[in-house]
């Protein structure tokens, strides 16, 4: 069986580049203002260590089209329009019992209004927040598709359909900007589950249905008030929306375990500035679910309120190496742990326990303060041909776990990058990081850009 | 010939005087300042729009890799330091990529870059200004201008233009050291040794040295044309600089220059570095 997945993997992948390299051959000629441009990428995932050690874990074929009315939005005013359409194939040996599947989706779509002032846009689209880097406390709007495995993070982001208002006084001239979004539901993010996570013995739902649009438990809404010079930014952010990692809760009535995404207030600012041969990035934000105070009846069990806050600096050495440090740390407001947590029936208390167990590890709230950080070591050759780059991010509060992620790249021609890798966990095997060691990948991209 | 037409004669021959040779003849009394001052007077286009194309190789290979941007230049309030906006458009990896320069006076440049993919917005620091410019040999620094004030000046001699399209004309050889450490460090270069030419005060070649006072880089501007003739302005549609420690050379040309086109100075903010996707 595993033998037949391998092949089945092994195909897709060689079709996969096939396609590609038949693109190339008949790639359109650059013209200037090609109204339609895109890219067209395969990725092999392997798992390279503990359980799946030597299965597929992503073989797959995607492709992005991309078109905008407007040739130059930089200069270019009114009504403008931009589609972003992204197809993938995908084969996966042990998410999928060794099955292929396939899916379409629009990543953005939206009508836009540009002046000098005002950028109105309505539809479908992508509203990133946040200066740090890898994590962002004020991004409140997007999600990420953690199943799918791709080198470049930004993939995996998704977005909702919505309007966003970014207004500049003065003629766009002023450094004060304003920015109001409404979004029409909470996009939803999904994580790769450990199956040590999932408590046996009950119905559980790995992953959330969909939420209605427009409807009033799904609706988004947020400001950010940015004061932005060319020397120094910062913002102030108000959120009113839903967490998009979903939590778990157990039903007693179903004996069922199910995924939901709590209200959540939240507010936040972020702030940048060059110090000398420095640059200095901060991010903070208090996040205030629903139900994350002592008060709540599921205290211990839910994620409680927290303040998450990222300090960064970044510098470059000679020529060619980048250098980035990061220290995170979340407090929680109202912290107890699941354990202290008790029902008047024993069962019901043991399988209450184990879902808020599963939730702490899942959304990283297993003690009251954590505190980690990230380095970033980075090298571009001066004609940027090959880079190569070494994040790693590690929570160290009571024990250790990280994610070691390598990557070198090459670009044998323009427009063809080709890309190698691995994502490797560590630490301890009950923390977040640590419990996805046997999802530890290696991989390898090839991508078309046109 | 009477006396009346040889005055006319004369007359005749003062107006076809060509304006270089007015200004060669003043040039003895020009400072090495002076001479840099009335360049940086020249190439001060109060605002420009240009298509740019950036080639960049390796001398003896023939393999080039070519990238393509708009750039978007206007003076600023101070009427000296200048807001630079680049949009690139190829290869499509870097499209819509932005990078925002803004001068400022203490002669630490601010940079910002615009990563589409990550729809977010990098500084860059004062070290990295010296670095590669999108893998060019350009630097950040040698996109943005130099201006008077960033350095001191030393006339070393006048000579023939190093340069086929001004061969028959004279050019000022001035030496050009970093006012201050800021600047050192921004650009990159210890020293630069610049030949202006004395009939428009534009710069034909440079030479410059690298930290360790070696000489590494070596600049060539060509395709000297007016374009703004009311003001008496001019641009350098060809500039190419070499690297002579590593082979490779970058080839900047412009072309559809559009000058005092009235761009808006919201151009120049991050909040248009941002509105591509």
């Amino acid at each position: 069986m595993a033998r037949r997945s391998r092949e089945n993997g092994s195909n897709l992948f060689r079709i996969s580049f096939g396609l590609i390299f038949v693109f190339l051959s008949f790639r359109p000629v650059h013209a200037d203002g090609l109204p339609i441009t895109g890219r067209v990428y395969a990725d092999h995932y392997g798992y390279v260590q503990g359980l799946y050690s030597g299965q597929i874990a992503q073989t797959s074929l995607s492709a992005w089209l991309e078109y905008d009315s407007l040739k130059d939005r930089s200069t270019q005013q009114g009504v403008g329009v931009h589609i972003v359409g992204q197809g993938d194939f995908f084969y996966r040996s042990t998410e999928q019992n060794n099955e292929s599947s396939s899916r379409a989706l629009l990543r953005e779509g939206y009508l836009s209004y540009i002046t000098d002032s005002v950028t109105l846009r309505a539809g479908q689209q992508i509203i990133p927040w946040g200066k740090s880097d890898g994590i962002n406390p004020t991004d409140y709007f997007t999600a990420k598709d953690y199943t799918v495995f791709n080198p470049d993070d930004e993939v995996k982001r998704l977005g909702a359909p919505g309007v966003s208002l970014n207004y500049t006084p003065d003629g766009g001239v002023s450094p004060f900007n304003v920015q109001a979004v409404f979004q029409a539901y909470y996009p939803q993010t999904k994580l790769l589950i450990p199956d040590q996570a999932i408590p046996s013995g009950i119905s559980f739902e790995k992953y959330a249905s969909s939420p209605q649009a427009f409807s009033p438990d799904a609706m988004e809404f947020g400001f950010k008030i940015s004061y932005l010079k060319p020397e120094y930014d910062f913002s102030f952010s108000y959120f009113q929306g839903y967490t998009h990692f979903a939590e778990y809760e157990f039903d007693p009535a179903l004996n069922q375990v199910a995924p939901i995404n709590p209200k959540q207030t939240a507010i936040g600012g972020d702030a940048s500035f060059t110090a000398g041969d420095y640059v200095i990035r901060l991010e903070t934000a208090l996040l205030m679910p629903e139900n994350g105070t002592d008060t709540d009846p599921r205290f211990g069990l839910v994620e409680p309120w927290h303040w998450d806050t990222v300090v960064g600096v970044d510098r470059t050495i000679g020529d060619d190496f980048h250098v980035q440090v990061q220290g995170t740390l979340r407090q929680h407001l109202y912290y107890q742990s699941p354990n202290f947590y008790s029902d008047f029936n024993p069962t019901q208390t043991a399988i209450q326990r184990a879902v808020g167990t599963a939730n702490a590890l899942i959304l990283n709230f297993q003690q009251q303060t954590n505190f980690g950080g990230t380095f970033r070591f980075g090298y571009a050759s001066d004609s940027s041909s090959w880079t190569a780059d070494l994040f790693l991010v590690g929570y160290f509060a009571n024990g250790s776990d990280y994610l070691i992620r390598p990557q070198v790249s090459y670009l044998p021609i323009d427009d063809v990058r080709l890309v190698a890798g691995a994502d490797l966990y560590g630490g301890e095997e009950s923390r977040p990081l640590g419990a996805l060691k046997d999802r530890s990948v290696g991989f390898f991209e090839a991508k078309y850009s046109f | 010939m009477n006396k009346r037409m040889m005055n006319r004669t004369i007359l005749w021959a003062w107006c076809l005087i060509p304006a270089y040779s007015l200004a060669q003849a003043a040039v003895p009394n020009l400072s090495a300042k002076d001479i840099m001052t009335r360049n940086e007077d020249a190439r001060r286009v109060s605002e420009f729009e240009t298509r740019a194309k950036l080639t960049t190789g390796t001398i003896g290979s023939s393999s080039e890799k070519t990238k393509e941007f708009t750039l978007w230049r206007k003076v600023q309030k101070d009427g000296v330091h200048n807001s630079t906006l680049t949009r690139f458009h190829s290869p499509a990896e870097v499209r819509n990529e932005g990078i925002l320069i803004t001068e400022n006076a203490s002669g630490k440049n601010d940079v910002l870059l615009y990563l589409p993919n990550f729809k977010k917005i990098r500084r860059v620091e004062s070290q990295q200004q010296s670095g590669s410019f999108m893998g060019s040999v350009f630097s950040y620094s040698d996109i943005a201008t130099p201006h008077v004030e960033d350095y001191t000046y030393r006339m070393l001699r006048q000579e023939r233009c190093p340069s086929k399209e001004a061969a028959k004309m004279n050019c000022a050889v001035i030496e050009c050291i970093p006012a201050n450490e800021d600047i050192q460090e921004r650009t990159g270069y210890s020293k630069s040794v610049v030949w202006i030419r004395l009939d428009n005060f534009m710069g034909v070649k440079g030479e410059y040295s690298n930290l360790d006072g070696k000489m590494f880089k070596r600049l060539e501007a060509s395709d000297i044309k007016v374009v703004d003739a009311k003001n008496h302005k001019w641009l350098a549609h060809t500039v190419y600089l070499e690297n002579l420690e590593t082979k490779e050379f970058t080839r900047l040309q412009f072309s559809k220059v559009k000058v005092n086109g009235g761009i808006s100075p919201a151009v120049f903010t991050q909040q248009n570095l941002q509105k591509v996707n």
